[in-house]
């Protein structure tokens, strides 16, 4: 016995199976096909002859699939590889903000052990700790919830692009420089190594993820002009 | 006449895509209907072809999208063209008049056969 929503949702499952299209693709094809059917049913055909001429008119999967990865955004993990960037920048926005409020606190002189080194291995462990959970918390999000991240993207997308690139840059930059200065007023003269592999770390993470945008970018341009 | 050419329904879908849009915000399947209606069916797209172009003009800043619940209930994207697109679609008027024109001057006005 022909069942159409048992239909559609395998149709669907095809669907999800090429990588060119994003859940919102989906949603938006089946949306497509829906009407397609309605518009198609009459008393001469029966449900599974409509779908099946409903099916043919949208596209096969792989015709569907060629045609939808012509547009870059539309695809999948360039989606999910821009969350992650977007990941990566929340990772660093808790790692700065749990730094300054550190130093903060270590300055303000509320902060009192009696051995340093204490408090540093219980700051880096609370670091590596919230580090793991956005990061763990993240990859749930992109790999559960396809569609809101596309909503979310779209929305970014809007967001004219020097503001986009230029608003992070700008906020990692005054809160680096915040920090180097912290750190200057905590670490003693002597120890310049301290101080450099601090330095080195919080240049390097930025720089990270400026990398990893350049490169997405470059590869959308490449399969835009492809 | 024979069908027209891939090459040429892909260049006339993005100022079509803009026409109808420029008309009142639209979703994928009614655009096609459009399409084909006005064409007289000589202009038959593939389903399929429809959405890249349209998701390609959101990327490009001219086309707006938004989710709408349709009376009977049933889930659709619609479309609709922002004032960059607006800017847009009058400079394809110009480029494809141009094109027309050029054209015209070597064929002649639309031969008449009544």
């Amino acid at each position: 016995m022909f069942d159409l929503e048992t239909a559609i949702a395998d149709w669907k499952k095809s669907l999800t199976a090429r990588e060119a299209f994003s859940t919102d693709d989906i949603a938006e094809l089946e949306s497509h096909l829906r009407d397609q059917v309605s518009s198609l049913i009459s008393v001469v055909l029966s449900e599974e002859e409509v779908f099946h001429i409903a099916q043919r008119r949208v596209g096969q999967p792989s015709e569907l699939n060629a045609e939808f990865a012509k547009e870059p955004t539309s695809s999948r993990w360039i989606y999910r590889g821009k969350w992650m960037c977007i990941g990566i920048l929340a990772l660093l926005f808790v790692r700065f903000a749990g730094a300054l409020a550190y130093g903060i606190v270590a300055m303000g002189g509320s902060l009192t052990t009696d051995d340093p080194r204490t408090v540093t291995i219980i700051y880096n462990w609370m670091a590596i700790a919230t580090s793991w959970s956005v990061v763990l918390v993240g990859l749930f999000i992109v790999l559960r919830h396809d569609a809101l991240i596309d909503r979310i993207l779209q929305g970014i997308v809007q967001i004219p692009k020097p503001i986009l690139i230029g608003l992070p840059i700008a906020a990692i930059t005054s809160l680096s420089v915040l920090i180097m200065f912290n750190m200057l007023m905590t670490v003693s003269q002597g120890e310049h190594a301290i101080l450099l592999s601090f330095y080195a770390y919080y240049i390097s993470s930025p720089s990270l993820f400026l990398l990893a945008v350049f490169v997405l970018h470059r590869c959308e341009q490449r399969r835009a002009l492809a | 006449m024979s069908d027209i050419s891939k090459d040429l329904i892909a260049a006339s879908s993005r100022p079509l895509v803009l026409s109808i849009l420029a008309e009142g915000e639209s979703y994928g399947y009614a655009i096609i209907q459009e399409v084909r209606e006005r064409s007289g069916g000589q202009l038959e797209w593939t389903d399929g072809m429809l959405y890249p172009v349209l998701h390609r003009l959101q990327r490009n800043g001219l086309i707006t999208s938004k989710w709408k619940t349709a009376d009977t209930g049933r889930k659709r994207k619609y479309y609709r063209l922002n004032t960059k697109g607006k800017k847009a679609l009058a400079t394809e008027r110009q480029q494809w008049f141009a094109v027309h024109e050029t054209l015209a001057q070597f064929w002649g006005p639309d031969p008449c056969l009544t």
